[in-house]
């Protein structure tokens, strides 16, 4: 009789393991990550192969970061050609779920409506430049929404029977997005139509939202370190058209904005743009509440 | 010869490529290599000069396109991807060849379980699979040289891999029988250069571990056995059984975004039994280098190494190298090296290089 029991027990146990096993999520970046754990909720574990403080464009892919695509359900990359490197990650893993083309492979990238797609011959005369388009799409809110919804797309397809669960998270996400969204603008509504130098071509699509336009870069050409003759007009065109502020992320050298900044009188803000980037930066609503504020003090 | 129609026919293909690329108007021709099922196409050069006083080298005081690597890859099947390398390598003339093409299953039928088929780097020890491009200096650890051929070991036949299903620590195994050199061109001359002490088949096994120290450091460690025969060095009519060992040790730390420390030993040993007397042989190389930011990176090697018998003495030689990086994959570097040398003597040189490429390119997680 104790023995029916212990079976009994065993198998039943056994049953209700695939109904709690969590679905094993790996996003590339801090910022997929974090988008990801709010469509999928409890229902999903998520890790990320990148920290905040890395540049996307330079990880170096490491044998132990295998080990998570492994046995993972779902990737989510950011897609565009800025997160290559998880290609041979992706290969030397042979998780065929997580292969391109696979129930668990999400491209974030899918719904976006892309800037800056380059027209004519792309080479490495015009620098690193992507040929997809611009790939800092994360930094607009409305395209966190987008990713969101390609997410939700994804995690449907991989547990169908989570869908309404996943829809309504999505929906949370995307409310949280829309309440949040007038609070950035008005952070930033006195700041309209200024003129932003970047370091690098990070911010096109935070700038656009915003109703801020893009000057020029401290970057020659994207990924080319700044020339003296580069530095040199940037330095003039921002003191004929009165250029404010220097934007740059916290892994660029800041010799060349601080000298920019020296000469023109103009203000370097230096802020992540991604989750992790910085103390205090634990989800994406953190993230843009410190990007809309640094750039809000320094216009002010 | 064969080797040498197939990359003339992949060259006339490739003005048909461009001139299809070229008549898509401007948006469309961005993703039009993936829309027409085209390959990744890439090509890399080497401009390599080696100046020394030493007059024992034969190629001195020269600056020369040293290598120039066509590189065709692309998914063929789920889950399975063709690489095919063509290498036009300097010897009097410049000589076309099939330096890699094979395949790579990443999934046979069970989780983890893939394969490569074709001709490949020997997955032996951990610089012979790593390309010369993408190593941090201009030449090959002397142990390399010694044990498995001037150009490293290049093999045929097929591989299974392994990644074991652990959650914390990367174990991936790859073993297979190949075969080494003997390709007879049509005027029975070979084609591909033999390790030492080995012509024909060889089984290799390759077991890598890797494990993340924290978020910022990862250490790697490499086990590599390789088995085979050639002709007694001592006694022609006999075969000689060779037996080849190694270990290697690895140390990565990426501080921040663009830092990088790499600290790396690899050690081999070579057993065989020339004239029926047992004989061992060894080598290894200490290297450390840094990156203290995206565009540059230094580096120091040590060399000391023995050579597979009839050969004596032993080569040792101390190098450094800075390189820097103009993008990810062109380059300029320089290198001093001294050298200690049973065949040479006493040697210093000064490496100038410059890798140049074109195009996407990519290379499996070493």
């Amino acid at each position: 009789m104790k023995l029916k029991y212990i079976i009994s027990t065993a198998i039943f146990a056994l049953m209700a393991i695939p109904a709690i096993a969590k679905i094993d999520v790996v996003a590339t970046s801090t910022d997929l990550g974090d988008i990801a754990k709010a469509v999928g909720g409890s229902k999903v574990s998520v890790t990320t192969l990148m920290l905040g403080t890395q540049n996307p464009h330079a990880v170096e892919p490491r044998p132990s970061q295998v080990v998570k695509l492994r046995n993972a359900d779902v990737v989510v990359r950011i897609g565009m050609d800025l997160d290559m490197w998880v290609d041979s990650l992706i290969e030397a893993a042979r998780n065929s779920k997580i292969s391109r083309g696979g129930r668990g492979y999400i491209d974030a990238s899918e719904n976006i409506r892309k800037l800056e797609i380059p027209r004519g011959r792309v080479d490495g005369s015009r620098g690193d430049i992507h040929v997809y388009g611009n790939p800092h799409y994360w930094l607009d809110p409305e395209n966190a929404k987008v990713i969101a919804s390609t997410i939700f797309v994804g995690l449907k397809r991989v547990s169908p029977s989570d869908t309404d669960y996943f829809r309504k998270n999505y929906e949370a996400f995307a409310d949280k997005i829309d309440r949040k969204m007038p609070e950035w603008k008005s952070r930033l509504a006195s700041c309209k139509g200024e003129q932003v130098v970047t370091y690098h071509k990070t911010w096109v699509y935070f700038l656009r939202r915003f109703g801020l336009k893009e000057f020029d870069n401290v970057e020659t050409k994207p990924g080319i370190p700044p020339s003296p003759s580069h530095i040199s007009e940037l330095i003039s065109s921002m003191k004929r058209e009165k250029v404010k502020l220097i934007m740059t992320e916290p892994f660029y050298p800041r010799k060349y904005s601080d000298m920019v900044a020296r000469a023109t009188g103009a203000k370097v803000v230096e802020v992540p743009a991604s989750i992790g980037g910085a103390r205090g930066i634990n989800n994406y609503f953190e993230l843009m509440d410190r990007i809309t504020s640094e750039v809000a003090g320094a216009l002010r | 010869m064969r080797t040498l129609r197939a990359f003339i026919l992949l060259l006339a293909l490739v003005p048909a490529v461009a001139l299809a690329q070229t008549e898509q108007p401007d948006e469309q021709a961005v993703s039009a290599g993936r829309a027409l099922q085209l390959p990744d196409i890439s090509v890399i050069g080497n401009v390599l000069g080696n100046f020394t006083t030493n007059k024992s080298f034969t190629d001195r005081n020269n600056l020369n396109l040293n290598e120039l690597e066509i590189a065709f890859q692309s998914g063929v099947y789920p889950g399975v991807r063709a690489d095919a390398i063509v290498s036009m390598e300097k010897e009097e003339s410049y000589q076309a060849s099939l330096e890699e093409g094979y395949l790579t299953i990443s999934e046979l039928g069970a989780r983890g379980l893939g394969a490569r088929l074709g001709k490949l780097r020997a997955p032996f020890g951990k610089v012979n699979p790593i390309h010369p491009h993408h190593r941090p200096y201009a030449d090959q650890p002397a142990v390399v040289t010694a044990f498995l051929g001037e150009d490293g070991l290049f093999i045929q036949g097929g591989s299974l891999t392994y990644l074991f299903p652990s959650t914390t620590t990367f174990i991936n195994f790859e073993g297979g029988r190949f075969r080494v050199g003997g390709q007879s061109e049509d005027d029975g001359t070979e084609t591909e250069a033999e390790p030492p002490g080995i012509d024909d088949f060889v089984s290799i096994g390759r077991l890598s571990l890797s494990r993340a120290v924290n978020e910022l450091s990862e250490v790697e460690l490499g086990l590599s056995a390789l088995h085979g025969s050639g002709v007694d060095p001592l006694n022609a009519s006999n075969r000689d059984h060779v037996t080849l060992t190694g270990i290697d040790l690895s140390y990565q730390r990426w501080p921040t975004a663009f830092t990088k420390l790499l600290l790396r030993s690899e050690y081999m040993m070579h057993r065989s039994n020339p004239g029926g007397k047992s004989d061992t042989r060894s080598g290894y190389y200490l290297l450390a280098t840094y990156k203290p930011g995206r565009y540059w990176e230094y580096g120091t090697r040590y060399d000391n190494t023995q050579f597979p018998a009839p050969t004596t003495g032993k080569e040792t030689g101390w190098t450094t190298f800075v390189t820097k990086y103009l993008n990810e994959s062109t380059y300029l570097r320089g290198q001093f090296k001294h050298s200690d040398a049973p065949s040479t003597g006493s040697a210093n040189e000064v490496f100038l290089q410059m890798v140049w490429g074109i195009g996407p390119h990519s290379h499996a997680l070493q």
